[in-house]
Formats: structure tokens, sequence, C-alpha cells
């Protein structure tokens, strides 16, 4: 009687552990990126990456992307002791090297640190080529001079699969 | 002393439960949750920026972050709102994230 009953305890749990495991698997893209369907198009949205580091400061960008447009949105933020106004933006790997200006949305205190808030734009190629093969550094230019932002392999091996795999997406439902 | 025994330990089950980080959501898992769900719409035509705020429960006991629609309008420049989505993820009450997903332009 006893060993039923943990037989079927152990039954239970080893099916809730199947049906977790398949749901963290049906989830793993879709819960990175939304789409949204309008009249001109599907809006795509990359939740905020957060793996590029410097010693000073944080980094964080998302992607933005209306399917029928040439290029993408990125956002970003940097929160840094100084105040630091940043002019442009360039993703840079290997022989490749994309430039833009960017624009500041907003720049406010956060706790002792100011976080400022900047978008630029990229064509939506030049991206698919970034998030290819090879290690990549982000460098952001500011009168102050550059800050240059570097991601560990292992990390940029997971964040490209994953940006990849919704570029992917994004081509098959245009 | 059986009964106290059994009180005490009631007690003790139910202050651990009452204090897991339970994150607002339509539906929740007790062991996962990641749910989308929808939290408001407007009569404004197609968008083109999207933006987010997060706020984070660590065990129920600490509770951080913005996750205002207005915050996430602002870290996309977003100035008429289209739609807003809610996001929300939990790990057996350890850990718990709702994000706030601002449509717009």
């Amino acid at each position: 009687m006893v060993n039923n009953s943990k037989q079927a305890i152990v039954r239970v749990l080893a099916l809730l552990l199947v049906l977790f495991s398949f749901s963290g698997y049906s989830q793993k893209i879709s819960k990175h990126y939304s789409s949204a369907h309008q009249q001109n198009g599907t809006l795509y949205f990359i939740f905020e990456q957060n793996d590029f580091r410097n010693s000073n400061s944080d980094f964080k960008y998302d992607l933005t992307y209306l399917s029928t447009a040439d290029s993408a949105t990125l956002n970003f933020s940097i929160i840094d002791k100084a105040n630091v106004e940043i002019d442009s933006i360039s993703l840079v790997k290997d022989s490749f090297h994309i430039s833009n200006k960017s624009e500041r949305i907003f720049i406010e205190p956060k706790k002792s640190k100011w976080h400022g808030r900047f978008t630029t734009k990229f064509l939506f190629s030049d991206l698919e080529k970034f998030y290819g093969e090879g290690l990549p550094k982000i460098i952001l230019y500011s009168k102050k001079g550059e800050m240059v932002f570097t991601i560990n392999k292992g990390a940029w091996k997971n964040q490209s699969e994953l940006v990849n795999k919704i570029f992917m997406v994004i081509k098959y439902n245009k | 002393m059986k009964k106290i025994k059994t009180i005490a330990l009631a007690s003790v089950v139910a202050m651990t439960f009452s204090s897991c980080a339970i994150v607002k959501t339509p539906l929740t898992g007790f062991i996962y949750t990641d749910m989308k769900a929808p939290f408001a719409v407007t009569s404004n035509a197609n968008s083109s920026k999207v933006g987010t705020a997060k706020a984070q429960s660590i065990l129920g006991v600490v509770a951080t972050g913005d996750a205002s629609i207005e915050a996430a309008a602002k870290s996309a420049g977003i100035t008429k709102i289209h739609h807003v989505d809610e996001h929300a993820t939990g790990i057996l009450g350890i850990v718990a994230t709702y994000e706030v997903v601002v449509y717009g332009e």
C-alpha cells in the first residue's frame, strides 16, 4: 500500500517534470520576442539583451522591426557614473563594421548613477550579418571618447542563436 | 503535544507559501509561470515603436522596479499608445517578474 502510493507520487512528479521541460522548450524563443500584426506589416520586438559588458558601465539593448521596412530600430540604455551623451554607435566584428548616429530618448538619474536611453537604426540585412559567426564588440562614441562593450563566447552563442531564430521567423513570415 | 506540532507545522507551511513571489497574471502556475496577456487597447492606428518596463520580486520578500505604462512608453519614446500587453514569469515562487509591453508611435 505504502509502495503503491510512493510509486504514484514518483509518477506524478515525473509527469510534471516532463510537462515542465516541454513547456520550457516551446517557450524558449517566444518569451524573447513579441509580434503584432498590423495593416502596414508585422511589428516584431526582441526583448532586452544585456550580455555585453564593460568594467565601468551597464549596457542593454532591444530591437524593433516592422516587416515591411528595410531597417530595424535599436534602442539602448547605458548606466554610468557620469552623464554620457552618446553621439553614435558601432557594431564591430572581424572585418564587419557598421555605424550610425544615435539620438537621445532621455537621460535621468538612477540611484547614484545616470541612465541614458538612446535610439538608432540599422539595416535589417546588416544586423543579420552581425548575428553571424565571430565574437563582436559594441562601441559607443561620445565627446568624452569611446566605450567598448564585449561579450563572452558562451553568452554570444546563446544570444546570436536566439536572435537568428527570431530573424528566421521574421523572414519566413514575410 | 501532537496537536501543537500539527498547528506549528501548518503555521510554518502557511507562512512559507504566503511569502512566495506570486506575480499578477490571469493564470498562475504553482511551479512555473510564463504568461503573456492583454492589458489595454486604444483607438490609435498602427504602431512602430515598442517599449518595456519591468519589476521583479524575490521570494515575495523584496519587490523592486517600475513596471508602469509611463516607464515603458518612455523607454521607446512613445507618445501615442496603440495597445499594452503584460508578461509575467515566475519560478517556484522564488523569483517572479512582471513586464509591461507598450506598442505605439
